[in-house]
C-alpha cells in the first residue's frame, strides 16, 4: 500500500481526535482541572489515537498519545486536578501531534494557509454509518422500486402477448369466442399495469430525490466543526499575552461546503486572536474602566437567506479611529490630508489594508497588520464582505457574510396551482386559514390583520412574476407569515405540502441577482424548484406601494399606542404609506415593554385606555433616560382645553384630536418631530 | 458540406452532437468546422458546436421572477443549475410564445448558461473557407454566413452571447 494510502484514513480520524482533544482540555481548564467526565474521554481519546498510529507505523504520534495517557491516569485514579501547568503541556503534546499529521500532507502551495491559521482544512469527510446507510437504504429502496416497474413491464408483456393470440384468432376464419370478455380482460389488465407502474414510478422519483439529497449533504460539514480550533486560538492568545477571555459562541448549527468551511475557518482564526490581542484589554486596565477582569469574545453564527454571516465581537478597548488613520498615512495607504477626511465609517475599513496594524509591538499572537488583510482576502474570494463596528472603550464587532453556494436548511413547500416555492422554516413565523374578509385594502395595497397590526399581503404567484394556467383557483386559502427582524409579511398560498429539510442550491450568476429568491432545490427530476427569499421580498413588499425604498430600515421607527384597533390600523396605514415604520401597541403597559427592547423615534399615544392612561404614559417616559428624547403625540377624542393643557404639562409635544385631522395634518405634524 | 442538415430525431442528433467532440481533433486538420443548425421560430442559425457544452431537449424551465423578458428561467442540465436565455431575444428575432423554446444548448463558457430555441435540426461539418464574412444585416452575435441565397444561415458567436449576458447581469436587473 503506497503512503498516501497508508495514511489516508488515519488522517481524518487523527484530525478528529486532535479536535476532540482539544475541545476537551480547553473543558478541563475551564473547569479548574477537575474533570469527572472529561478525563475517562480524554483517556480514551488518546489510547485510540496512540493504537492507530501505531497500525500505520508513527512512533512518534503513538509516543505522545501515550506520554498524554501517562499524564492523565493518575489524575483518573485519584481524582486530583490537573494543573495549569500539565494542562499546557498536554495543549503543547496536541500541537506536536497536529504538526505530525500535517507533516504527512504533500507540501502545500505556497498561497496556502499562513503560518498562524490554527484551522486545519476539510479536504475529506469522514462520512458516519448512520449517513452511509440513508444513502444505502435510498439505493436500496430505489432497486425495489425498479423491480416493481420490471415486474409491471412483464405484466403489460403478457397483455401484449395476449393481444396477439386475439389477432391471430380474429384472423381465422371462425369468429373470436368471448371477444368482448378477452378485450375487456386486456383492458383491464393494462389499466393495473399502468397504475402499478406509474405508482412505482412516484415511488422511484421519491426515492431518487432523497438519495440525491443525501449526497448532496455529504458535502455540507457543521460549523461547529471550527469551535475547538477558535477556542484554542483565543485560549493560546490570551495565555501568551496574559490576559483573561472567555470565547462564547451562539447561533444556530448551520452546515456548509467544506472548503468555504475551511477557508472561514482561517479567516475566523485571524479575527479572534485580533480581538484578544487588540480588543480585549490586560487584566488591570479592565479592572480600571469597571469592567470584569476577564474579556469575552463572542462568535455569533446567523443565516440570512443565501448568505451566512459569523459575527466577532469582543467587549475590549474598541478602535482608535484616529489611530487608524495615523497607521494607514504611516503605510503610505493615503495621504494626511485625505486620512483626516475620511468618514469614520471608512477610516475603520483601512484597518483592511495590508501591513495597517495599530499595535505598537509586534508579538507571537498579532500586530503585523496581516491578520485582517487575511480576513479581506477569504470574503472578496467568495464574493462576500466584511464590516467592522466599533465603540470606544466598549468594544468591536467584525462581520463576515458570505454567499452560500449550497447549504442544508429545513423549509416548508407551499404552492399556488402548479407553482411550488420553498420558504426557509426559520422565516416562518406562522401559518394560518385566511377568511372571505381577512384581506383588507390599505394605503393602496392589500393587508392582513394579524395579532392587533395590519401586515402587508402578498400572493405567492404574484411574488413570483407567474401566470397560472387558466381555470386555476388562485385564490389563497391559507397566508404563511413570514418574519425578518421585527417585519412580518404574510404570503397567500393554497396549500402547504410538506417541510423537510433541503439542499440549496445558489442561482447561477448568470441569472444576475433575482431579488425574492434564495436559491433553487433539485427535484427527484433534476428540475429546480424555487426558494423564496422572505427578508428580500419583505422590503420589496413594504418599498412598492410608497416608493420606499432598500434604506426602508433607516426609516424612523413611531410605536402607535391605542386599545382600539380601528384607529391602530388607521394610524398605521397613514403613517406607513408616509414612509415611516410602525409598531404596535394595546396599552401605555404595553408600550412601555416594547420601548424597553427597541429605541422608537416617535410615540403616537391614545389618551383614553384601560390601565395607564396617555396622559401617565407620557408622562411616564419623561421619567426615564432612555426615553426623555423621543417626542410624544397625544390623538384623541378630547378635545378640551384642560386635556389639551394636561398633555402639554406631561410633555407631549402635538395633541391631536380625532376626528378633525386629516392624513396631511396628521403627517405634517409627524415630520414636524422626527423627520 | 459534408452532411445535410435534415431534421434528425433527438437520440440521432446527440450521437452526431456527441460524436463531434471525438472528432474534432482529427477533422481540426481539414480545416472543418463542426456546426449545430438550430430553428428559432421561422430563423435558423448555426452555432460552433465547440462552443457549446451540451445539448437538452424537452427541458422543463422553471420561470422566476425577473424583469428581463429574454430570461425564461432556470434549468437543471447535467446536474447544474443554469440560467435559460432565449435565442431569440438575444439576436433580437420576435419574441416566441411561452414554452415554445424546448431544446437547449449549454454554453461552453463556465457561468452556466443555456440558451433555449424551437428545435435543433442537424449538424453540419464545413470547410472553414465556405465561411463569408457577415454583410450588412446580420443579427447581433453573427460572426459569419453559411451558405448564400435562400439558404443561408447565420454562424452565431455563442461565446460573445454568453459574454454579453454576463456583461448585462453585472448591472442587476430590477425585478
Amino acid at each position: 500500500m503506497a503512503d498516501e494510502n497508508l495514511y489516508q484514513y488515519f488522517k481524518i480520524e487523527a484530525r478528529e481526535i486532535v479536535a476532540d482533544l482539544s475541545r476537551d482540555i480547553l473543558g478541563l481548564e475551564k473547569q479548574g482541572g477537575a474533570g469527572l467526565e472529561l478525563l475517562p474521554r480524554l483517556l480514551r481519546q488518546a489510547h485510540t489515537l496512540k493504537g492507530a498510529a501505531r497500525v500505520v507505523r508513527l512512533p512518534r504520534i503513538a509516543e505522545i498519545a501515550h506520554a498524554m495517557e501517562d499524564a492523565l491516569t493518575p489524575h483518573r485514579d485519584s481524582r486530583d486536578v490537573v494543573t495549569a501547568e500539565q494542562i499546557g503541556q498536554l495543549l503543547q503534546q496536541v500541537d506536536i501531534i497536529s504538526s505530525e499529521i500535517r507533516a504527512l500532507d504533500p507540501a502545500p502551495p505556497t498561497d496556502a494557509q499562513s503560518p498562524l491559521s490554527a484551522v486545519e482544512p476539510f479536504e475529506r469527510v469522514r462520512v458516519g454509518l448512520a449517513e452511509m446507510d440513508a444513502l444505502l437504504s435510498g439505493v436500496s429502496e430505489t432497486a425495489v422500486q425498479l423491480d416493481g416497474i420490471r415486474v409491471g413491464i412483464e405484466a403489460v408483456k403478457q397483455v401484449e402477448d395476449r393481444l396477439a393470440a386475439f389477432e391471430r384468432q380474429l384472423a381465422g376464419a371462425a369468429p373470436a369466442p368471448r371477444a368482448h370478455e378477452t378485450v375487456e380482460e386486456m383492458r383491464i389488465a393494462l389499466q393495473h399495469a399502468r397504475q402499478d407502474l406509474a405508482t412505482r414510478a412516484d415511488g422511484t422519483d421519491r426515492e431518487v430525490a432523497e438519495v440525491r439529497g443525501n449526497i448532496d449533504r455529504l458535502r455540507l460539514l457543521p460549523t461547529s466543526l471550527l469551535l475547538p480550533a477558535l477556542e484554542r486560538a483565543v485560549r493560546d492568545a490570551a495565555e501568551t499575552l496574559g490576559k483573561q477571555v472567555s470565547f462564547q459562541t451562539s447561533g444556530r448549527e448551520q452546515r456548509l461546503e467544506s472548503y468555504v468551511l475551511s477557508a472561514l475557518g482561517e479567516a475566523l482564526s485571524h479575527l479572534v486572536r485580533n480581538a484578544v490581542a487588540h480588543g480585549i484589554e490586560s487584566p488591570p486596565d479592565r479592572l480600571a474602566r469597571g469592567k470584569p477582569q476577564s474579556g469575552v469574545v463572542r462568535l455569533k453564527v446567523e443565516r440570512h437567506a443565501d448568505r451566512i454571516v459569523f459575527t466577532c465581537a469582543d467587549d475590549g478597548a474598541g478602535i482608535d479611529v484616529d489611530a487608524v488613520r495615523r497607521a494607514a498615512v504611516s503605510r503610505g495607504v493615503l495621504s494626511a490630508a485625505s486620512a483626516a477626511e475620511l468618514p469614520v465609517e471608512r477610516a475603520l475599513e483601512l484597518i483592511f489594508s495590508p501591513g495597517v496594524t495599530t499595535s505598537t509591538s509586534l508579538s507571537e499572537v498579532a500586530g503585523r497588520g496581516i491578520g485582517l488583510e487575511v480576513v479581506r482576502e477569504v470574503t472578496n474570494r467568495f464574493k462576500g464582505r466584511v464590516g467592522v463596528r466599533t465603540d470606544l472603550g466598549v468594544g468591536t464587532s467584525v462581520e463576515i457574510e458570505v454567499p452560500l453556494s449550497l447549504s442544508s436548511i429545513r423549509a416548508v413547500l407551499v404552492a399556488v396551482g402548479e407553482l411550488l416555492v420553498w420558504v426557509p422554516l426559520e422565516a416562518v413565523h406562522s401559518a394560518l386559514r385566511l377568511d372571505d374578509d381577512a384581506l383588507v385594502a390599505l394605503a393602496g395595497r392589500e393587508s392582513l390583520v394579524f395579532e392587533g397590526r395590519a401586515i402587508p399581503f402578498i400572493r405567492l404567484d404574484g411574488a413570483m412574476r407567474r401566470v397560472l394556467q387558466p381555470g386555476t383557483d388562485t385564490r389563497p386559502r391559507l397566508a404563511v407569515i413570514v418574519q425578518a427582524d421585527a417585519d412580518l409579511l404574510a404570503v397567500g398560498v393554497d396549500r402547504v405540502i410538506h417541510v423537510k429539510e433541503v439542499i440549496v442550491h445558489p442561482l447561477p450568476a448568470s441569472a444576475g441577482r433575482i431579488t425574492p429568491l434564495a436559491g433553487a432545490v433539485f427535484d427527484a427530476q433534476g428540475n429546480p424548484q424555487l426558494v423564496l427569499n422572505p427578508e428580500a421580498l419583505l422590503q420589496a413588499s413594504l418599498a412598492n406601494p410608497s416608493g420606499r425604498t432598500q434604506e426602508d430600515k433607516l426609516a424612523p421607527h413611531i410605536l402607535v399606542i391605542d386599545d382600539s384597533l380601528t384607529s391602530r390600523v388607521l394610524l398605521q396605514s397613514i403613517l406607513q404609506a408616509a414612509g415611516y415604520k410602525i409598531d404596535m401597541a394595546v396599552s401605555g403597559e404595553d408600550a412601555m415593554a416594547k420601548a424597553r427592547k427597541r429605541h422608537y423615534s416617535l410615540f403616537v399615544c391614545d389618551v383614553e385606555m384601560p390601565g395607564m392612561n396617555g396622559f401617565e404614559f407620557v408622562a411616564r417616559t419623561r421619567e426615564y433616560d432612555y426615553l426623555q428624547g423621543i417626542p410624544s403625540i397625544l390623538v384623541t377624542t378630547r378635545g378640551g382645553a384642560d386635556d389639551r393643557r394636561r398633555g402639554a404639562e406631561a410633555g407631549a409635544r402635538a395633541y391631536i384630536v380625532k376626528g378633525e385631522f386629516t392624513e396631511d395634518s396628521l403627517t405634517e405634524t409627524v415630520r414636524s418631530l422626527v423627520g | 458540406m459534408i452532411e445535410t442538415a435534415d431534421v434528425l430525431d433527438f437520440e440521432e442528433l446527440k450521437t452526431s452532437f456527441d460524436r463531434t467532440f471525438e472528432l474534432a481533433r482529427v477533422e481540426l486538420n481539414q480545416e472543418l468546422v463542426h456546426l449545430l443548425i438550430v430553428r428559432t421560430g421561422a430563423a435558423r442559425f448555426a452555432l460552433k458546436v465547440g462552443e457549446l457544452a451540451g445539448l437538452a431537449r424537452a427541458q422543463t424551465v422553471v420561470p422566476i421572477p425577473t424583469a428581463d423578458a429574454g430570461l425564461l428561467g432556470l434549468a437543471g442540465l447535467k446536474g447544474r443549475m443554469v440560467a435559460v436565455y432565449s435565442l431569440a431575444a438575444q439576436v433580437g428575432t420576435p419574441a416566441l410564445s411561452a414554452g415554445a423554446e424546448r431544446w437547449l444548448v449549454l454554453c461552453r463558457s463556465d457561468k452556466g448558461i443555456a440558451l433555449a430555441f424551437t428545435v435543433a435540426e442537424g449538424t453540419l461539418m464545413v470547410p472553414s473557407s465556405d465561411l463569408c464574412p457577415v454583410s450588412a444585416g446580420a443579427p447581433p452575435h453573427a460572426t459569419d454566413a453559411v451558405g448564400s441565397g435562400a439558404s443561408r444561415l447565420w454562424l452565431l458567436n455563442v461565446s460573445s452571447i454568453a459574454a454579453a449576458i454576463v456583461q448585462q447581469t453585472a448591472t442587476p436587473v430590477a425585478s
